[in-house]
Formats: C-alpha cells, sequence, structure tokens
C-alpha cells in the first residue's frame, strides 16, 4: 500500500503548511502562560496570541477584541446560540446544519423552524429564508458550506435579510473558513464560528468565536483580569476566555494565517471547486451515485450501488484511502438530501489535494464497482 | 524615566494601546499593573514618560480604547493620579 490518500479535510486538515507544526513546537519550548504572570515566558505567550488574534481580525474584517478563541466551532456555536436563545423562542435554521447546531437548540427547548430547499439551488435557498422570517423570530442559524453534501448557502442575501429584518444571524463557518471569502465587517452578523483546524489549516483544539453583538460566557473562571470581581468581565475577549488558553495551538494557528494570508485571493475555493467538478463526473463515470450541484465546494458525498456507505469506507481504507461514511454528525442535512437511510460516502478536498490522489482514489473506486 | 502608568482593564487592550503609542513613536513599556492600581483585580499598565503623557491619552481616546486610570509614580513609590 503506498502513502495515505488523505480525502477527510471535512473533518480536520491532516496535512498542514510545514510553518504551523514549527510555531507549534517553539510554543511548547517558549511560552507560558498569557495574561498571567509579567515575566518573559508570560510576555513572549501574550504576543504570539495577541499576533494570532489580530491575524485573524484581518483575515475575517474584524477588530481584534472580537475575535474569541475557542476549542473548536462547537464551542463557539454554543457560547453563540446560548446568548441569543431561550426556551420556547422561535429559530430558523437550515435544513444543512450540522448537531453542533441542532442539539443546543433541542438542549434549550428552542422553537426550531427548517427552512429546505433544492440542495445545489442558492436561489431556493434565499427565498425559502425569506418566507421563514416572520416576525417573533429570535434567531437566524446557517451553515456557509454543508460538510455533508458541499453546497454553499446565499450567505451574503440571508444576512441582508437578517439585518433588514433585524434578526440575529449566527454563521456555522466551518466548512468555509479559510477557503471563501468572509467579511464580518459586511455580513453584520451576529456570531460567526469557526474552527481552526480544518480550512484555516491551524492544530486541533483551536477555533474562533467573532462576536458582532454581546456574549454571554459559557465558561467562568479566571481570566488574568478584573479578578476581584466574582463575575465573568463585561468585556470580549476575556468575558468568553476562561482558563487557559491552547496556546501551541494558537501560535499555530497564527502561522496558519500568515500562510493563507500569502495566497492568491480565492485560489483555493477555486481550485476545489474545479478539483470537485471534476470528481464529480468521473465518480458518476465508474457507477457512483453522486450529489453535486452548481457552485459546490471542495466536498463530495456519493453512494456505491449494492455497498453499504460504511463497507465501502473500509474497503477504500484498505487501499490507502481515508474517506468519512454514516451521517457526518449532520442527520439534518441528511433528511434534507433524502440520504439519512443510506448515509453517503464523503471525499472532501483541501489546498494540499493533488490531481494524483484523485486519480488514484478513482482508480481505486472502479475496483469496488468493477 | 517612564513615570506614568496608564491603567487598562485587560492584556488584549494594552496590547492595542501599546500598538496605537508605538505607532505614533510615543515609547512605552506593557507590564502588569501594579497591584496598588489594580482595581477590581489584576490589569495592566503601560508605562510612559510624563511628557508623553498628553499625547497618549489623546490618542487612545480617539482610537476608542478604554483607559481605567492615568497615574504618575512619585520618587517616593508612591502613586498619584495623573491629570493633564
Amino acid at each position: 500500500m503506498g502513502a495515505l490518500i488523505y480525502l477527510d479535510n471535512a473533518a480536520t486538515t491532516l496535512r498542514k503548511p510545514p510553518e504551523v507544526k514549527r510555531a507549534v513546537m517553539w510554543a511548547m519550548e517558549h511560552c507560558a502562560n498569557p495574561g498571567r504572570g509579567g515575566h518573559r515566558a508570560a510576555e513572549l505567550a501574550q504576543e504570539q496570541v495577541y499576533r494570532t488574534r489580530t491575524r485573524a481580525a484581518h483575515f475575517f474584517d474584524t477588530k481584534p477584541e472580537q475575535v474569541c478563541f475557542t476549542m473548536n466551532a462547537t464551542h463557539g456555536l454554543n457560547i453563540a446560540i446560548r446568548s441569543l436563545v431561550g426556551p420556547g423562542d422561535r429559530v430558523v435554521i437550515s435544513g444543512l446544519e450540522h448537531n453542533a447546531v441542532t442539539r443546543p437548540l433541542h438542549a434549550i427547548g428552542a422553537q426550531i423552524s427548517v427552512v429546505k430547499a433544492p440542495l445545489f439551488d442558492a436561489g431556493a435557498w434565499a427565498e425559502a429564508f425569506r418566507a421563514a422570517l416572520k416576525p417573533g423570530t429570535k434567531a437566524v442559524v446557517v451553515n456557509h458550506v454543508s460538510n455533508v453534501f458541499g453546497c454553499v448557502l446565499p450567505l451574503a442575501q440571508i444576512a441582508r435579510m437578517c439585518r433588514e429584518a433585524n434578526v440575529p444571524l449566527i454563521v456555522d463557518a466551518s466548512q468555509s473558513a479559510g477557503i471563501l471569502p468572509i467579511s464580518m465587517t459586511e455580513l453584520g452578523a451576529a456570531f460567526l464560528a469557526a474552527p481552526g483546524h480544518k480550512g484555516l489549516m491551524g492544530p486541533q483544539g483551536t477555533g474562533l468565536l467573532l462576536c458582532g453583538m454581546e456574549a454571554q460566557p459559557l465558561l467562568y473562571g479566571g481570566t488574568g483580569s478584573m479578578s476581584e470581581s466574582q463575575r465573568m468581565p463585561d468585556f470580549l475577549p476575556d468575558r468568553l476566555e476562561a482558563g487557559t488558553l491552547n496556546v501551541p495551538g494558537l501560535c499555530g494557528l497564527g502561522a496558519a494565517f500568515q500562510h493563507l494570508a500569502a495566497l492568491p485571493p480565492h485560489s483555493t475555493a477555486a481550485r476545489e471547486r474545479e478539483l470537485v467538478r471534476g470528481l464529480a463526473a468521473r465518480l458518476e463515470a465508474v457507477g457512483a451515485k453522486v450529489f453535486s450541484g452548481p457552485g459546490q465546494a471542495g466536498v463530495l458525498s456519493f453512494l456505491l450501488p449494492q455497498l453499504d456507505c460504511e463497507e465501502a469506507a473500509q474497503m477504500l481504507s484498505q487501499r490507502g484511502i481515508a474517506l468519512r461514511a454514516g451521517l457526518h454528525c449532520a442527520p439534518l442535512a441528511h433528511q434534507t438530501g433524502n440520504t439519512l437511510k443510506t448515509g453517503t460516502i464523503r471525499a472532501s478536498l483541501s489546498s494540499y489535494t493533488t490531481k494524483q490522489e484523485l486519480d488514484a482514489f478513482i482508480h481505486a473506486v472502479a475496483e469496488l464497482t468493477g | 524615566m517612564y513615570e506614568i502608568y496608564l491603567t487598562l482593564r485587560s492584556v488584549t487592550v494594552a496590547q492595542r494601546a501599546r500598538d496605537v503609542c508605538n505607532r505614533v513613536g510615543i515609547r512605552c513599556v506593557m507590564q502588569r499593573s501594579p497591584r496598588a492600581l489594580a482595581t477590581n483585580g489584576c490589569a495592566y499598565a503601560l508605562r510612559l514618560r510624563l511628557a508623553d503623557a498628553r499625547q497618549a491619552q489623546m490618542m487612545l481616546e480617539r482610537e476608542g480604547i478604554p483607559v481605567k486610570g492615568i497615574y504618575q509614580k512619585k520618587p517616593s513609590g508612591e502613586f498619584v493620579p495623573w491629570a493633564p
């Protein structure tokens, strides 16, 4: 078996820019706890964290204080949802939302209104959201790019509708951050949650919550500020950053932002779109049922005839292809796509995915469908 | 001698304030706020020269950076509130 062909980047990007690993290793040898002690190792940690925060702010067109570090996107989404939604509140969500959105809403006891539309019809999604935005809506939650099907929702239009209706918008940018352009200033969103370890190419254990409005802490504890008070600080980012941050991870994320900022604008998105388009056609040619459409991002679900999705993924794994099968922690998306019963096999690309890897992948699939 | 202390509520605010000062050529040192000045607990301070205090105050106000207090450290070690 040759080298691993990794096509599970929607779960996490395995191959990172080399400077990310170097930054993590450097931090583990030099950085103490930021915002606590006044010594050199604490100062180094402070500066690195601040550097990452300002790079993130620049990348997403917002202010550094509005960038709050989280463990992952799920953590950020929980903060955002719990800041806005109470029991019985009406919340509009897309039919593509991940359990990171639906589970907190269920736990709170929100009244959930699910918007559905043909997967790859952005216009239909926009109209469906318009119809769903009724008076009394407490919040809207939108998955920018589906982690199951790769369809891209018309975020700018939905954001405008929310602004016009004065309804706070929460964006799940788990599959779009680092790939599609995002401006917090233009969106005017209440919150945007992103993982550091997928399209942003940082280490696992990092994430961002960009805050356009006041947030309620999920965790209470030490912040290195106003410590005589028994209340969490009423200012960001401290309000949402209790406890020790993942400093090595954030150093790596800072290096990742620097890497991303140096890439030609939109290059990753354009490349992934082109690769996915070609991949979809080739999978269909070898007998797969493929879920694809216009404007699709680098995530592609498919099914193989006569093969259970998990078994197929296992067989492909034995051939050196890393994919994810099943429901992808997004049963709602599978309901919307009519794949709840079967699940799907998902291939997801990154900027490091090569055409040769995709050739080998197709070859392996053809062996199964042969 | 950096005898002026601007106290700020958090490390992030202090870092922003430092960057603003540096941008206009005001030399300053960021450090944890002396305990005597840290009302409400832990805070950070920017230390700078008396001659730069007024300009720093104006710049930070213009940038919307909240300053908790401005103090001058006397030769005796005592901190007294400073005003332009």
